[in-house]
């Protein structure tokens, strides 16, 4: 009778220990999971692409008088050389820049399917100011 | 004893299945493609031009002539607008610079309206290359 009373005693004692460690675990893995799911910061590794493979986009300028200036101003950004068939429909920014790198005009638009796109300044751009043009496709 | 060893062995097992599930839902990264650049926007070398005009009888600007372009301009597009005392356009007109070997010249023609000399205080020009 003693005997039986301490194999059950060891079986609960095991039992109580299995017990123990397989909720100590799964606290321990649905704590890790929470802290992944509320970091406000994550990190990791991506390829940034681009969707410009072929030719050099470029940028090429009508100008008209402008009274305000006064002088001439630039009508129309035209931009050469981009790779319609990989960037049709992308977003595109144009940038043209004056001294120390400012930021004299900023105009938007779409790779177009086929052929140049042409944009037009929102602004009065000098064209004797305009030093440097930057441009980004997004998408 | 030797019970107890397995049961401890499968309860580590256990803990370190649900450590490792929860470490393998970290990473998910992904880009949208982007392109960027930058290049210099530069003069061939026209900070100043001088330029002459021919008037008919009637004292209308029939053509400018412009000189003194730099040969870096060659096949470039002069703009020249004919400004009046209130810096408007009185007319304008382009012309190609062709080749040259000193220096480049331009003669424009056509100024899109009849351009009275009287009235033109001043030239206003661009050059557009390709």
């Amino acid at each position: 009778m003693s005997k039986a009373i301490k194999g059950l005693a060891k079986k609960r004692t095991v039992f109580a220990l299995l017990l123990a460690l397989t909720i100590f675990g799964a606290v321990y893995g649905f704590a890790a999971t929470l802290n992944v799911g509320t970091n406000a910061l994550g990190a990791g590794n991506a390829t940034v692409a681009s969707c410009q493979v072929t030719g050099t986009p470029t940028g090429t300028y009508t100008v008209a008088y402008d009274s305000t200036i006064p002088g001439y101003k630039v009508a129309t950004v035209v931009v050469t050389g981009l790779d319609d068939t990989n960037c049709n429909g992308k977003a595109i920014s144009v940038t043209l820049t004056g001294a120390s790198s400012a930021n004299l005009a900023t105009i938007t638009g779409t790779v177009p399917a086929s052929g140049n796109l042409t944009l037009t300044p929102g602004s009065s751009v000098s064209a004797a100011a305009v030093t440097g043009v930057s441009v980004a496709i997004n998408g | 004893m030797n019970t107890l060893s397995k049961t401890l062995g499968f309860a580590v097992t256990v803990a370190a299945t649900f450590a490792a599930c929860a470490a393998a839902a970290t990473l998910a990264l992904g880009s949208a493609k982007l392109s960027a650049g930058s290049a210099a926007v530069t003069s061939c070398g026209v900070s100043s031009l001088s330029a002459t005009r021919n008037v008919d009888n009637s004292g209308n600007v029939t053509q400018v002539n412009v000189g003194g372009i730099a040969t870096a301009c060659s096949g470039a597009t002069l703009s020249v607008a004919l400004v009046n005392s209130a810096n408007t356009s009185l007319g304008n007109g382009q012309a190609t610079i062709g080749s040259c070997s000193t220096t480049c010249s331009a003669t424009i023609s056509s100024f899109g309206a009849t351009v009275s000399a009287a009235n033109v205080l001043k030239y206003s020009f661009a050059v557009t290359g390709t």
